[in-house]
C-alpha cells in the first residue's frame, strides 16, 4: 500500500473529505475524533497490514507520521 | 461424576477452553476426538492426555467437506458419539462502522454455524449414541450483555445461545441434550491475550476489579461443561449456565 492510500483509507472511514490529511496531520486534532477513532485506525492496520497496534501506542501516536513509523517504511510501496 | 467409555468430540481443542476442558474430559475417563488448526498444538495434547485411543484432526472448521469426512473417518474408528464442546471461536473488536457483512460471516461460521454444522451431520448420518447424548456450546456473556465495538462476536454467541435452546427442544425425543456456557473473560487464552493487546494495560486492570470473583479461568469453564456432559446433568437441557465470577450479577 502507497503512504497516501493510507491516507485516503482513514480518511474514508472517519468520514474526512479524501485530501484532507497527511504526515503532519494530529490525530488528536481530527474532527469528531474519539475513543472509537482509535478503534477505527487500528482495525485498518490489522486489516491492510496484519499488525496488531494496542491502545498503549497511541501513547506515542501523535501523528500520521508516527503511525507510518509504527507501521515501519517497509510495509509501504 | 465421571466420563467413562464416553466418545466426545471437542473444537477449538488445540487451544484455552477447548484444550483444558480435553484435559479434564480426559481425566474423567473419556475417549476425545479432537478439532482444532494447529496440529503441533494438538500433537503436544494428545501426549498429555490420560488415557489412549484419543483422535484428532487439525484443519478449518470452516471447510465443511473436510468435517464432514473428518467426523465419518473417525466414527468409523471409535464409534458413536456420546457428546460434543463446540469451543472453537474467533472474536474481532471494531467499531460498527467496520462491521460489514464480511465480518459477521466470518464469526459466524466458526463461532455459530461450525457447531450446528457438527450436529446436524451427527444427526443425519445417525453417529450419536442412540441411547443419547450431550451437546456444550461455549458462548460467551456477551451473548446475555451489551459490549461496545463486538457487534458481530456478541451477536454471534446470542445467536449460539438461542440455537441451543430450538435445538435443545428438537433433540429432546432422541434423548439428546443440548446446552450452552456462558463465560466471563477468560484468563490466559489466546483469545484473551489478543483482547488484552488490543487495549491498554489499564484496561486490563479496570475490567478485572468489575468481576467480583475474578476473571474465569479454562478450568472453570471446563468444569461446567464436564458437568454438562456427565450423566449428574441428566434433566438439564436448553439452559445457558454463565460461568463469570459473578460479572453479570452486578
Ligand atoms: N477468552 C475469553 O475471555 C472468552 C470469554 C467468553 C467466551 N469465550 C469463548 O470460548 C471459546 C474458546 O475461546 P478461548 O478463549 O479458549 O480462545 P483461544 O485460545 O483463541 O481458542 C480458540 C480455539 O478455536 C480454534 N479455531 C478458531 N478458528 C477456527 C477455525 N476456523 N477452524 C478450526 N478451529 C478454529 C482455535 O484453533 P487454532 O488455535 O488451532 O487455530 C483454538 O483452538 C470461544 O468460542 C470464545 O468465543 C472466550
Amino acid at each position: 500500500m502507497k503512504k497516501q492510500e493510507l491516507y485516503s483509507l482513514i480518511a474514508d472511514e472517519l468520514n474526512l473529505e479524501d485530501g484532507s490529511l497527511n504526515e503532519t496531520s494530529v490525530l488528536f486534532d481530527i474532527q469528531g475524533w474519539d475513543s472509537m477513532s482509535i478503534l477505527v485506525i487500528m482495525t485498518i492496520v490489522d486489516e491492510n497490514f496484519g499488525i496488531t497496534l494496542s491502545a498503549d501506542d497511541f501513547t506515542t501516536i501523535d501523528t500520521i507520521k508516527d503511525l507510518e513509523e509504527k507501521i515501519g517504511a517497509e510495509n509501504f510501496k | 461424576m465421571n466420563l467413562n467409555n464416553k466418545k466426545i468430540i471437542i473444537t477449538g481443542a488445540s487451544s484455552g477452553i477447548g484444550e483444558a476442558s480435553a484435559l479434564l474430559c480426559a481425566e474423567m475417563g473419556a475417549q476425545l476426538l479432537l478439532f482444532g488448526r494447529n496440529e503441533d498444538r494438538l500433537q503436544n495434547l494428545l501426549k498429555k492426555l490420560k488415557g489412549s485411543n484419543h483422535e484428532y484432526k487439525a484443519f478449518d472448521l470452516t471447510e465443511s467437506k473436510e468435517l464432514e469426512s473428518a467426523i465419518i473417518e473417525a466414527h468409523n474408528i471409535m464409534g458413536a458419539f456420546d457428546g460434543l464442546i463446540h469451543s472453537a471461536g474467533i472474536q474481532k473488536t471494531m467499531p460498527l462502522q467496520m462491521t460489514n457483512a464480511n465480518i459477521f460471516h466470518q464469526q459466524y461460521q466458526v463461532n455459530v454455524i461450525a457447531g450446528f454444522d457438527i450436529c446436524r451431520i451427527l444427526q443425519k448420518k445417525k453417529l450419536w449414541n442412540q441411547q443419547g447424548a450431550s451437546i456444550v456450546f461455549i458462548a460467551s456473556i456477551y451473548g446475555v450483555t451489551g459490549v461496545g465495538a463486538q457487534l458481530a462476536y456478541s451477536a454471534s454467541k446470542g445467536a449460539v445461545i438461542s440455537g441451543a435452546k430450538s435445538l435443545s427442544i428438537e433433540l429432546a425425543t432422541s434423548y439428546i441434550r443440548v446446552n450452552s456456557i456462558s463465560p466471563g473473560m477468560v484468563e490466559g487464552t489466546q483469545m484473551t491475550e489478543g483482547v488484552i493487546k488490543r487495549f491498554s494495560s489499564e484496561w486490563e486492570k479496570q475490567s478485572k476489579s468489575e468481576y467480583p470473583l475474578g476473571w474465569v479461568e479454562p478450568i472453570d469453564v471446563a468444569n461446567a461443561a464436564f458437568f454438562l456432559l456427565s450423566d449428574a446433568s441428566r434433566k438439564i437441557t436448553g439452559t445457558n449456565m454463565i460461568v463469570d465470577g459473578g460479572f453479570c450479577a452486578k
